[in-house]
């Protein structure tokens, strides 16, 4: 009996050759997106920060002080920035006796960043 | 019955085809990749600097009044105070000493003076820049104010 060698491949085996590869090439560019939304969040976080640095500095330069004027510079603050053009976040501005609470918030409820502002 | 030669020229040309597809989109996402890597370390160089040029901007302009605020020629002046953009270089002259802050490529500064009615008039630095993302340019924008600390 001849001992044939087996030439190339089956079809079977270069169908799963490629199987692996799409599966490889989804994972890799899930991985880039998951990365890209990292990147959008922290930018986000960073703004947010910076927003409510500008408000405390603008508030700190009024003579005085309500809880009226806190609110309106933190809503003008957040419509000049570019959270204002991005989509899931908005401006949240509470009273609470002699505070204010300027928040940031997400589309799913949850702050972005957070300030208590003693008036 | 026993092949002459290893591949037929459709077997060949099939190969090719998933060759091809296969290069260019490793490559492409490969040079993803590197774009998204690229992307980040500038976010992270730019959001250093500014949190920097953010305290000094507004160190510098605690103590002077708003009434000398001007912006002239791209160059931001208040009292013995000017700050201006010297190309690579955000540059605070406090009576001549000089400090320069180097900026990210791409980052472009310009200066304002923002009177809202009813509240404190404020001086306003804002800083552009573009970043790369899927291979489109997206301009990105921070607004940094100053005022004049209350007594």
């Amino acid at each position: 009996m001849r001992n044939e060698k087996k030439q190339g491949f089956a079809l079977l085996e270069v169908v799963a050759a490629l199987g692996i590869l799409v599966m490889l090439f989804g994972f890799f560019y899930t991985a880039l997106n998951g990365m890209y939304q990292i990147q959008d969040v922290y930018q986000a976080e960073s703004r947010a920060v910076i927003l409510l640095n500008n408000t405390v500095e603008r508030c700190n330069a009024e003579k005085k002080l309500s809880h009226d004027i806190v609110s309106s510079i933190f809503l003008d603050e957040f419509q000049k920035s570019d959270l204002f053009y991005q989509e899931g976040f908005s401006p949240v501005c509470k009273e609470e006796k002699n505070f204010s609470i300027l928040s940031v918030m997400k589309e799913n409820g949850k702050p972005l960043a957070e300030l208590k502002f003693k008036r | 019955m026993k092949r002459n030669t290893a591949f037929t020229l459709v077997e060949m040309m099939v190969v090719m085809a998933i060759m091809v597809t296969f290069i260019s989109a490793s490559s492409r996402l490969f040079s993803d990749g590197l774009q998204c890597s690229r992307r980040s370390l500038k976010q992270a160089e730019i959001n250093q600097v500014i949190l920097i040029i953010m305290e000094r901007w507004q160190n510098i302009l605690n103590n002077t009044s708003p009434d000398e605020w001007k912006v002239i020629n791209k160059k931001f002046h208040a009292e013995k105070i000017s700050v201006y953009q010297d190309k690579r270089h955000l540059v605070f002259d406090n009576a001549g000493s000089i400090s320069r802050f180097f900026l990210p490529s791409e980052v472009q500064c310009s200066f304002s003076v923002e009177k809202p009615s009813g509240l404190a008039p404020c001086a306003l630095l804002s800083i552009d820049w573009e970043l790369q993302r899927f291979h489109s340019a997206k301009t990105n924008h921070v607004r940094l104010v100053a005022c004049e600390k209350k007594q």
